[in-house]
């Protein structure tokens, strides 16, 4: 009972619920690693830092959105980290009442990102952002502040956070893996090498995000070489 | 009883609450982040050891290629550089001289002297990759590649030229003919031994193969029309010419002539073409209807025998709306 008292209400709740869900993650990944599963001898593994994440979020940043009756929720700037197995996504911002501005409390969205893939035509992986969470971390006006408060834990809810998601572009890694590679010919003598390319296959494995990187397994085949024409070009003489 | 009761249901509700719903207590918090740092290094640990995975703080983008698959996509670069080289020889002449001596009547003798010249027109050849053996080592792949030389064919004039002595020039006279043939190129393998170097241009990789210059022997090989041809040669002349010919064994002569073939160097610098591995940062970016430039710098590259690894240094920046 003495717990209970020095427990931490429903934040402590949900950093136990989040820590057990880390905690599940990093078993499995422990497992997959050691059955050579996950960065294994097959995957090419591409390592994005967390800044350069950070800094492509950013730039999707302000959006903004009102929501029922008259809140106005506009978040713009980002922290992300990638840590213990999981891809969080922190961004910052104000709501405010839609008819007085002056009215707002800072908040915080938590989320992160989902939604991995590698895309069939530029060959970049893309992401998306889940928002999940609010946290009011100030607020202004005064005594309206916990009117306010109350409003945005009330009405913040899965389809605001959803609608806020849905303002962020698909977050697209600028790595790209190209599916064919091309072999100039060439003419030397009386060498000729026709063109040929070479055709690869690449298909998401997994994505985990450890030690301040996300880190984006693939897997990779490579078809053979096939001649493009029959005859060379003028190339090199 | 009544109140024991109570007190039961006051406690298991407590604790209900405590557990369930009020959330865990600083200590239980603790114990939980404890675990899950110990798991986190925990597996840090194992990545280092199995997966050498490693981490370069400059780099914005590290990519990993393991060596099974460099090994895979290096093999099929190779075989895609070395796949449909033609080779295409032309007006290559060969000549060879000599007297022969046979046991005729009496003892042996000079029974005659011939010369043998072979002029391709021309002739063509495809040079065929086997599958390549590959070494991981510093900046480079080492490659060893056995190369066919098959599929060549062409045509040539041959001139076969008879000069009897003594007996034999008496039966056989002179010969002076002339014929065009078709030949090929035998099939005959060699090495190659050369490397792929590596190295991080602007946000790629790049292998460059390197490869020395390699002399390769082609014999040539007369087709069964040649052969027919110096059969009916030898046919149309008399009895003892013929057995002065048979002695000779012109057939033997010309084919060892051949065979010796002809010599031709594939010079390295053919080879040389960058393969670009198909990973690369991008150099520019639309997000949100905004253009950004993105400078791509190397950072590293590493070949260890597990993985290659390279780094990226990445800055985005804005894109300045032309003038």
């Amino acid at each position: 009972m003495l717990a209970a008292c020095q427990a931490g209400g429903p934040r402590a709740r949900a950093e136990a619920a989040a820590l057990r869900r880390q905690s599940e993650t990093l078993r499995n990944l422990i497992t997959a690693v050691e059955a050579d599963e996950a960065f294994s001898s097959r995957h090419v593994t591409l390592g994005i830092g967390q800044e350069l994440v950070r800094e492509l979020l950013q730039l999707t940043l302000p959006v903004e959105t009102v929501t029922a009756p008259d809140l106005r929720v506009r978040l713009e700037t980002a922290q992300v980290a990638f840590e213990s197995g999981e891809s969080r996504v922190m961004l910052r911002g104000r709501v405010s009442r839609a008819g007085s501005p002056g009215t707002f409390a800072d908040l915080t969205v938590h989320g992160g990102l989902h939604r991995f893939q590698v895309a069939e035509r530029e060959g970049h992986v893309t992401a998306r952002v889940a928002l999940d969470r609010v946290e009011v971390r100030q607020a202004e006006a005064g005594g309206l502040r916990r009117e306010l408060v109350d409003a945005v834990m009330e009405q913040l809810g899965a389809p605001t956070l959803a609608s806020l998601a849905d303002q962020i572009p698909p977050l697209a890694i600028p790595v790209r893996f190209e599916r064919t590679l091309e072999l100039e010919g060439a003419s030397l003598g009386p060498f000729q090498v026709a063109p040929a390319r070479l055709r690869f296959r690449v298909a998401l494995a997994q994505v985990v995000a450890l030690g301040g990187r996300l880190w984006v397994l693939l897997d990779v085949e490579a078809a053979p070489g096939e001649p493009l024409a029959a005859n060379p070009p003028g190339g090199r003489r | 009883m009544r109140v024991a009761a109570v007190a039961a249901v006051l406690f298991a509700g407590g604790f209900a609450y405590a557990r369930f719903w009020w959330g865990p207590g600083p200590e239980a918090l603790e114990r939980q982040r404890r675990e899950v740092l110990v798991l986190s290094e925990r597996l840090e640990r194992r990545l280092r050891e199995r997966a050498r995975l490693r981490d370069s703080p400059a780099a914005s983008v590290l990519v990993g290629v393991p060596a099974g698959v460099a090994e895979r996509m290096a093999a099929a670069a190779v075989k895609g550089l070395f796949s449909g080289i033609r080779l295409t020889l032309r007006d290559l002449r060969i000549r060879k001289a000599d007297e022969v001596r046979a046991r005729l009547f009496v003892g042996r003798r000079t029974v005659g002297r011939f010369v043998l010249s072979v002029h391709v027109h021309e002739v063509g050849a495809v040079l065929r990759p086997g599958t390549p053996r590959l070494r991981f080592g510093d900046d480079r792949i080492g490659v060893t590649l056995p190369v066919a030389v098959a599929e060549g064919q062409g045509r040539a004039r041959l001139r076969f030229k008879w000069d009897g002595r003594g007996m034999a020039g008496a039966v056989c006279g002179d010969v002076d003919v002339t014929h065009e043939v078709s030949a090929s190129v035998a099939p005959r393998t060699h090495t190659l031994d050369g490397s792929l170097r590596l190295r991080v241009d602007g946000s790629a990789l790049v292998a460059t193969p390197e490869f020395a210059d390699v002399e390769l022997m082609l014999p040539i090989e007369p087709s069964a029309e040649t052969w027919r041809f110096v059969e009916d040669l030898i046919e149309r002349r008399g009895a003892l010419c013929r057995a002065a010919l048979r002695k000779a064994d012109v057939p033997a002569k010309i084919r060892s002539v051949l065979a010796r073939g002809v010599r031709v160097t594939l010079p390295g610098r053919l080879l040389e073409r960058p393969l670009r591995l198909p990973v690369a940062v991008e150099r520019s970016l639309a997000l949100s209807g905004r253009a950004m430039r993105i400078d791509a710098r190397p950072s590293d590259v590493i070949l260890t025998p597990a993985r290659l690894w390279y780094g990226v240094a990445v800055e985005l920046r804005r894109e300045e709306p032309p003038l």
